[in-house]
């Protein structure tokens, strides 16, 4: 009943004018960006970021999930008609999405995309709403020493889940807290890593990084490809968009259990669209009575992913909102939203301003209404723009990036650091060291190191304090087991090839 | 090279760079002296440990250097990199209508190219302006 109060509590924010339509153009902004290769969901938030200086909270909060879960729903327009994936969590809806144009079935395969996306993060939302009370008043239980050992945790466990090398994903991590060090140290005034340049001396503000990685980064990257933009031979005139009633009785069991397997998979650290919806469509595979017609276009190999990766990215907001601690890139953006406004994202969150908490989890079910209207009527309309080419795209990404990290601090030095981030995002992705954990320690930094001195001040000194409460005790097992996780399954693979050589 | 070790060799050099300017930190006043310090200092001692492991796996498996499906885009990279830098420069000295019609307008030429020559007239202008304007007219924050 909590629940449902809280729920029509937060409907009573969404519904107002201004939060409305913010949200529409999140998930139209959401759709188009997912849509277009190379651009995917963490650099339009990133984009959104310094923007959000001139909403309320609540507002900026809601924008940002819908073109979170806006994303989702729009990468797989590129991956139906085109083969080519929006972003990472789209690749598996080109297994069997483009096939099913090939058959002459395009519609259906835009339709079913999207109404999968749509229960998928629906059946996420009400996960949500009735998990996150119980989750935030768990949270309070926790102190600085409980507060540290959970951020290890969820920065271990982003590095090493990474789809990448996992010594890769902590030199990554390692760098972001190595950024974060730069200026004065609050708590003892000493000046670190400054070199004289007295801008360094309040730090390098997380916003410039982020933008700089996702937003110049990507650019940077996209350069290399960019004589193979926006020259697609592109189906624009569609028929109806729905699908038949064959198609549905066959994808509805794959939609409602994907959902739920994604949304698990996105509230884990590290793990994020594109593995849930990779695991969604194998689990559905290995379900089927004709797993060898996977990838030939039938249509529950297209629903499963797309359930899944919009679930997971519902899924991801929750230990964002309700402990403070996000567990992907884009997530830490939207937590560095939160503390723009000096807010404390976390259990206290749902107590001291619920309008946000509970605005943002209302959001989930009217956005994800708009994304499928969006969707469905206005495919058509919206895939033209996957013919703008890059050589337009890039360099007003660019320019935007610069305005957006101008209204930061009115400093030009921004300029420059959003430079040498960009250049460093590039080379980054280039050589294939992951990005998320390093965005998630850039923002989660400062906040590590003072509940780590807070906790030695509570202890005098005895590092004996994250070993006191059976919380942290649970989380460093966590941890630990986060850390050997890559070594267990590299062993474990290594097994499953030498037994099947062996047979 | 192969990538990972291009990657564990700037981890390296970051690592001990970085832990050396750590150790030459000044110490604090109050409290421990040494309380700034240790953050810092494990990160670089994690960082050289991390980038030991990953030269150490890479050179171990020998594997051949991998061919990138693409080249480094130099030319775009550093055209867009001096185009910022310039426009950080002049952005304060010549104010913010003609720095930002140079800036969009080299970064439209340099990528675009000059074939379309008319639109990105048409877009650097366009864009400045209602950039302009909604900087001074709807945030009210006076521009240079």
């Amino acid at each position: 009943m909590e629940a449902i109060n809280n729920l029509l509590y937060g409907l009573t924010i969404v519904a107002k004018p201004v939060n409305i339509i913010f949200m529409s153009v999140g998930c139209i902004l959401g759709t188009v960006l997912g849509m277009l290769p190379g651009v995917g969901p963490a650099t339009g938030v990133a984009l959104l970021l310094p923007l959000t200086f001139t909403m309320k909270p609540e507002t900026a909060l809601i924008t940002m999930a819908a073109v979170y879960y806006g994303a989702m729903f729009g990468g797989s327009r590129s991956s139906i008609l085109l083969n080519v994936p929006g972003d990472g969590a789209a690749i598996a809806s080109c297994f069997d999405g483009y096939p099913m144009t090939l058959k002459g079935k395009a519609e259906s395969a835009l339709a079913i995309s999207a109404v999968a996306s749509f229960i998928g993060g629906l059946i996420a939302a009400v996960i949500f709403l009735f998990l996150a009370m119980p989750v935030a008043r768990f949270a309070l239980r926790f102190g600085p020493p409980e507060y540290f050992v959970l951020m290890v945790f969820a920065l271990s466990a982003t590095a090493s889940l990474t789809e990448e090398s996992p010594v890769k994903g902590f030199m990554s991590l390692l760098f972001g807290l190595m950024v974060t060090t730069v200026g004065i140290d609050l708590q003892s005034g000493v000046l670190r890593f400054t070199f004289g340049i007295p801008e360094l001396q309040t730090g390098i503000d997380f916003v410039v990084v982020i933008v700089g990685i996702y937003g110049i980064g990507e650019v940077f990257k996209n350069y290399e490809t960019i004589k193979e933009t926006g020259i697609y031979a592109l189906k624009t005139t569609f028929g109806r968009i729905w699908f038949t009633l064959e198609e549905w009785r066959r994808c509805i069991w794959p939609i409602l259990r994907e959902s739920i397997v994604g949304f698990i998979i996105g509230v884990l650290p590290g793990a994020g669209g594109t593995i849930a919806a990779m695991m969604a469509y194998s689990n559905e595979k290995r379900l089927s009575k004709e797993p060898e017609s996977f990838g030939t276009g039938v249509p529950e190999g297209l629903a499963a992913p797309e359930a899944a990766n919009n679930a997971a990215s519902i899924g991801a907001m929750i230990p964002m909102l309700t402990l403070g601690v996000p567990g992907s890139g884009t997530t830490a953006v939207m937590l560095g939203a939160l503390m723009i406004y000096g807010l404390q994202p976390g259990p206290l969150l749902f107590e001291q301003r619920p309008e946000i908490a509970w605005g943002v989890i209302a959001s989930l079910f009217v956005g994800n209404l708009i994304c499928i209207i969006i969707n469905l009527p206005l495919a058509g309309l919206l895939v033209r723009l996957l013919s703008v080419p890059g050589r337009l795209l890039y360099p007003l990404i660019v320019v935007i990036a610069f305005f957006g990290v101008y209204t930061i601090n009115f400093s030009v030095v921004d300029f420059y650091m959003l430079l040498i981030f960009g250049f460093v995002g590039y080379f980054m992705r280039r050589y294939k060291v992951p990005i998320a954990p390093m965005v998630l320690s850039v923002v989660l930094g400062s906040s590590m190191e003072n509940s780590f001195r807070q906790s030695l001040m509570l202890s005098d000194g005895s590092l004996k304090i994250f070993f006191r409460s059976g919380i942290s005790i649970a989380l460093i097992i966590l941890t630990l087991l986060s850390v050997m996780w890559p070594i267990f399954s590299k062993n474990i693979k290594m097994r499953r090839v030498s037994t099947k050589s062996a047979n | 090279m192969n990538s990972d070790v291009i990657i564990g060799i700037a981890g390296l050099t970051l690592g001990i760079s970085y832990l050396i300017q750590s150790l030459n930190l000044p110490k604090a006043f109050i409290g421990n002296p040494w309380a700034p310090i240790y953050f810092p200092l494990s990160l670089g001692v994690l960082m050289i440990l991390c980038s030991a492991i990953l030269l150490v796996e890479s050179l171990r498996r020998r594997k051949k250097s991998e061919k990138f499906s693409a080249r480094v885009p130099w030319f775009l990279i550093i055209g867009t990199m001096s185009i910022g830098s310039v426009y950080a420069v002049l952005f304060n000295r010549i104010g913010f209508i003609p720095s930002t019609i140079i800036f969009i307008g080299a970064m439209l030429f340099l990528v675009n190219g000059t074939r379309g020559w008319l639109l990105n007239i048409i877009l650097t202008v366009c864009l400045t302006l209602s950039v302009w304007y909604c900087f001074e007219k709807v945030l009210y924050i006076s521009m240079p």
